[in-house]
């Protein structure tokens, strides 16, 4: 998947540095209260909730806690300036498929890292 | 009375004895009921009367542009006047006059001891066409300073709010951008987007561009999630797209999501965000001109490794497409890009409109873009992307709509490299499908305004059976997996889907 015009290989971020994360609510959750319930939970995980919408939920946490979290690495990648074919790509972080976290697992369908995106 | 009580030469005076060549003109213009400017009227103004004064803004847009084309410099642009600067020969030979040097007392603390300025007797002979355009032309006299300043306060540089000129074929806004969507006639119905919510996610939007403010446009900008300061954007994306909007719905209510943090770019807001942003707003039309480009590639570094298409959806973005789903069922219209080359989702979803390329020469010859995408999905089965098309201009660079930006933004800088405009002018010649989708969503804001109770699939139906045909060029081939760029021709077809969209044609069928 191509999800931003390389031209930086991902470098290590610092341990404080937030990354964002995208939750997806399970199908019977899409709703108020399921909202309130993964705003609860995924706060004890050190998730901070940054946004949310009809079906997700946004959220950051620092880099030290993902990787207690997820036990997977992740990478940074920094923001690119307009290009041939694009206007520029956001900065962020790059991660694997990542594991919906046990005590979420009853309201989360999928967790993912918030990729860099391209200015079209 | 002396304001300033200065009873020897000032050192300004010592350096004002020779009148300054160029000249600051003060323009007035016409009312639009009657053609009077305040310059002709009878009646002093008053503070009460004076809104009655006010000229059309855009009888003033062709008027500065007129003088803009003779050699006119616009400095600064009000409700009713605007300043330009010329050389004292250009001003003789426009307006048909002969000017003579008038001298001040040198003890008063002025700007300039002399000036050039029309004596009594002079000939006044100014071009018809132009006066035709516009009230009066004064040259502006040097004025006293009430005090002495301690130190020059330097002004943040402003953009004009009249584009630079270029030597290649391009389009303007507002005015060409609609005229080939064909909304000036929707327009002339008086249907303007007027009322209807729309709100665009992108870079930032440095609306206090003097072209924005020019046009009385309606813009709020709030930040999502990560983003910061609401008046800036340095990357000049979503200021100058944001153009495109306006041009097609002047009227709308405009609501730009903000997602860059200027200062710490990897904290800036993801796309979710800015769309869980959007969403509070109750908007009826979301317009993003941003994508992910899913061909295979390096996991860390994005770069492609094969112009393969991916036949599944990342578990990445999956939240973003049910979101993206779940706002669609609600009712409101969202556009994206279909990508310049690129793979692009959420472009390629089959609940957004997805907007792709058509280019329309000098001569009003129509083809398909060879900048913008087209694919069928390897994803969504049966998705052809795009659904239909709006202008955009073809390769190397897409340099096609003269854009408003902010002064020094990243695109200012890097488009200065071929567009022919300079890195700090505050204006851009591009396009890319971001200008397309941000024009469709303005022509939904009109439709939405003279029916609010069109669903997201009637007008996208609506939008696809008035498009015009494009019978001619072909797509950007990196889109294609590598092959031939796929062709337009008779009836819809992979290059731009049902053609251009026709803003009128769909307008008479809601």
């Amino acid at each position: 998947m191509r999800l931003f015009l390389g031209r930086s290989k991902g470098i290590s971020i610092s341990n404080t540095r937030t990354i964002k994360l995208q939750l997806l609510l399970k199908q019977p959750w899409r709703n108020p209260k399921g909202l309130d319930l993964l705003r609860k939970h995924a706060h004890a995980l050190g998730i901070t909730p940054t946004a949310e919408g009809l079906t997700t939920m946004s959220g950051e946490i620092t880099k030290d806690a993902f990787e207690t979290l997820f036990k997977t690495p992740v990478h940074e990648v920094d923001a690119q300036p307009p290009g041939d074919k694009d206007f520029g790509r956001s900065g962020g972080a790059v991660s694997g498929d990542l594991p919906v976290p046990e005590a979420l697992a009853e309201y989360v369908e999928s967790i993912a890292v918030a990729s860099p995106y391209l200015r079209l | 009375m002396k304001l300033v009580q200065a009873v020897h030469k000032t050192e300004r005076a010592k350096r004002t004895v020779k009148p300054s060549e160029e000249l600051t003109v003060a323009i007035t213009f016409r009312r639009p009921q009657d053609g009077v400017g305040p310059t002709k009227l009878a009646a002093r103004m008053s503070s009460a009367s004076v809104s009655a004064m006010r000229p059309d803004p855009l009888d003033m847009d062709k008027a500065l542009y007129e003088l803009h084309r003779r050699g006119f410099e616009v400095s600064e642009r009000g409700k009713l006047t605007a300043s330009v600067r010329c050389s004292r020969q250009l001003y003789e030979k426009v307006f048909g006059t002969k000017l003579k040097v008038f001298r001040i007392d040198q003890t008063q603390q002025m700007s300039s001891q002399a000036f050039y300025y029309p004596p009594a007797e002079a000939a006044w002979k100014p071009d018809e066409s132009l006066m035709s355009l516009i009230d009066d032309a004064y040259i502006q006299w040097p004025h006293i300073f009430m005090a002495t300043a301690k130190k020059p306060k330097t002004k943040a540089a402003q953009p004009s709010a009249i584009p630079p000129e270029v030597s290649y074929f391009h389009l303007q806004v507002p005015n060409d951008v609609p005229r080939l969507l064909n909304a000036t006639q929707v327009h002339a119905a008086g249907i303007t987007g007027k009322g209807v919510r729309v709100a665009m996610i992108d870079s930032g939007f440095g609306h206090s561009h003097p072209y924005f403010k020019a046009h009385n446009y309606n813009s709020t900008v709030v930040l999502a999630s990560g983003a910061s300061n609401n008046k800036t954007d340095a990357n000049g994306h979503g200021t100058g797209e944001s153009a495109n909007v306006f041009a097609l719905a002047p009227g709308a209510t405009f609501i730009g999501i903000k997602l860059d943090n200027d200062t710490n770019p990897q904290g800036s807001a993801s796309i979710l965000e800015g769309l869980q942003e959007a969403l509070k707003h109750k908007p009826q039309v979301i317009s993003v001109s941003l994508g992910y480009d899913l061909c295979e590639a390096d996991p860390v570094t994005g770069q492609r490794t094969s112009n393969k298409h991916l036949t599944a959806l990342p578990n990445g973005l999956k939240a973003l497409e049910a979101e993206l789903q779940a706002a669609v069922a609600s009712g409101i219209v969202i556009v994206f890009s279909a990508g310049n080359g690129h793979v692009s989702f959420p472009g390629m979803m089959p609940e957004v409109i997805s907007a792709g390329g058509a280019f329309i020469d000098s001569k009003g010859n129509m083809r398909a873009s060879d900048y913008a995408s087209a694919f069928a999905s390897q994803i969504y089965s049966g998705r052809k992307v795009p659904d239909f098309c709006g202008l955009v201009g073809l390769q190397p660079h897409a340099d096609y709509i003269m854009l408003p930006i902010p002064i020094g933004c990243e695109i200012d800088g890097d488009n200065s490299t071929h567009d022919e405009t300079t890195p700090t002018d505050g204006w851009g010649v591009f396009s890319g499908t971001s200008a397309a989708a941000p024009q469709l969503a303005g022509v939904c804001a009109l439709l939405l305004e003279k029916n609010p109770g069109l669903t997201p699939s009637d007008v996208k139906a609506v939008l696809k059976r008035t498009s015009k045909d494009v019978v001619k060029g072909a797509a950007n081939s990196a889109s294609n997996g590598g092959a031939a760029g796929l062709k337009a021709g008779p009836g819809e077809d992979g290059a731009t889907g049902a053609g251009l969209v026709d803003a009128f044609a769909a307008f008479q069928q809601v």
